[in-house]
């Protein structure tokens, strides 16, 4: 075999090689777009709206529990609210995205009412003192918010 | 044998020059749609789950970082290709300021719409008067704010005429104060007018004790004494309690015979030039 036609040879490897390359991270791409369309479109459920709400619910509870131990303020008040707020603005998220993806007005109230809640929550966080008075008004509401929304999904299904 | 050679050498320089762009643009294309789709997803949901911008804003910063990623995509695609994108960037930049030339006010107003979005003067609900018109805010849009006066009409004010205005926002502060001038007569005992006026004050429970009430006599006016009624309250239930006081106070200066002057008009009729 002559120089050049291995030359050629290796050249010719070497650029099936590079198409070989630019498909296979086309293929990846194209898998990891469906992968998270699939993801985004699982998100639009009533069980992840719930599952979410139940999460922050849990986390209400506790937060009123430890809160109710303590006699004038509870430490990290404004820190336990702001992860509340998240938590709760998470449920919102997911009720918006099934609003705005379906169409579906009726999650429109449910996203509504937890949005609410999670700007509550927020803004007492900001706050540099929270009695705790204030503190379970703020979790009690959270609360009572979050079955309402929990009855109203189970009543959707 | 010679064709053969041609078309050998012509797939050769194929795929070894456009077809390889082609193939990453093509990558490129493929990876960029996922990067797209996965950022524009998390801006998307933590601007929403932001409590500090609300959903409007949300929106807004959303569809401006997707454009600017799908515009920065289709340059590096161009540029993979081999096309000149500096031609492509000089007739966009173009064609972008004839359109800002056409859409002045329009793209004034938008402008306005994020500043007002991003400051916050005032939110949706908040009662305010913008350039000399009062009402509630109903929608605060890009290019535009809706407010629906006390009379139930709805005005839509661009957004570059709520900027140029004065605004004025009556609901931010959680409390508001209530003027009230009071004219009683010349005659009439301070000390027991004080007592009447700050009795009244106490038993309105939605009254704020601090700041604390005021009720002085301010002025010595030309037929009666003013005295200034000024006392806080809930900015939300600021009318009902202006009228409660107002009518109150009225109920109580009659019971206690406290007689508020005003003007009289005397009427003379000439009758055969006499009077």
């Amino acid at each position: 075999m002559s120089y050049g036609l291995l030359t050629m040879a290796v050249e010719t490897l070497l650029l099936c090689l590079e198409y070989v390359i630019c498909l296979v991270i086309i293929v990846a791409a194209l898998i990891g777009m469906a992968v998270f369309k699939r993801r985004t479109k699982k998100q639009m459920r009533a069980e992840t709206v719930k599952k979410s709400c139940e999460k922050a619910k849990a986390a209400a509870e506790e937060m009123l529990d430890d809160g109710k131990n303590r006699s004038s303020y509870v430490l990290l008040a404004a820190s336990k609210l702001a992860h509340l707020s998240s938590l709760v603005a998470d449920a919102a998220w997911y009720a918006f995205q099934i609003v705005g993806a379906k169409k579906n007005i009726l999650y429109e109230g449910i996203a509504n009412s937890l949005d609410e809640v999670a700007t509550e929550l927020s803004n007492a966080s900001e706050e540099g003192y929270i009695s705790v008075k204030d503190y379970q008004a703020c979790l009690e509401k959270t609360l009572q918010t979050l079955d309402a929304v929990m009855a109203k999904l189970d009543s959707m299904a | 044998m010679e064709l053969w050679e041609q078309i050998k050498t012509a797939l050769w320089e194929f795929f070894n020059g456009t077809g390889k762009a082609i193939a990453w643009a093509l990558v490129i294309l493929a990876v960029g749609l996922l990067l797209i789709a996965v950022v524009t997803k998390a801006v998307q949901k933590n601007t929403m789950k932001s409590r500090k911008i609300d959903n409007a804003a949300a929106s807004f910063v959303t569809s401006v970082v997707s454009l600017v990623a799908y515009v920065g995509l289709m340059l590096v695609i161009i540029g993979t290709l081999g096309f000149s994108t500096e031609s492509i960037i000089t007739a966009f930049s173009s064609v972008m300021l004839a359109i800002a030339l056409g859409l002045q006010n329009t793209l004034a107003s938008l402008a306005n719409g994020i500043l007002l979005i991003f400051t916050k003067p005032f939110q949706a609900g908040d009662y305010v008067d913008i350039g000399g018109t009062s009402g509630t805010v109903k929608e605060i849009k890009l290019f535009s704010v809706k407010i629906v006066t006390p009379d139930n009409l709805t005005i839509v004010i661009p957004n570059n005429t709520v900027f140029g205005s004065t605004i004025i926002n009556y609901s931010k502060m959680p409390l508001r104060r209530i003027d009230i001038v009071l004219p009683v007569s010349y005659d009439v005992d301070v000390a027991k007018l004080k007592e009447l006026v700050n009795g009244l004050i106490a038993k309105d429970t939605r009254i704020a004790k601090d700041p604390a009430p005021f009720f002085r006599l301010t002025e010595y006016g030309e037929s009666s004494l003013n005295f200034t009624l000024r006392a806080w309250t809930n900015t939300s239930i600021y009318w009902d309690v202006r009228f409660d006081l107002m009518e109150g106070i009225l109920e109580a200066l009659r019971e206690n015979g406290v007689e508020i002057p005003f003007n009289q008009l005397d009427v003379h009729v000439k009758s055969n030039g006499e009077v």
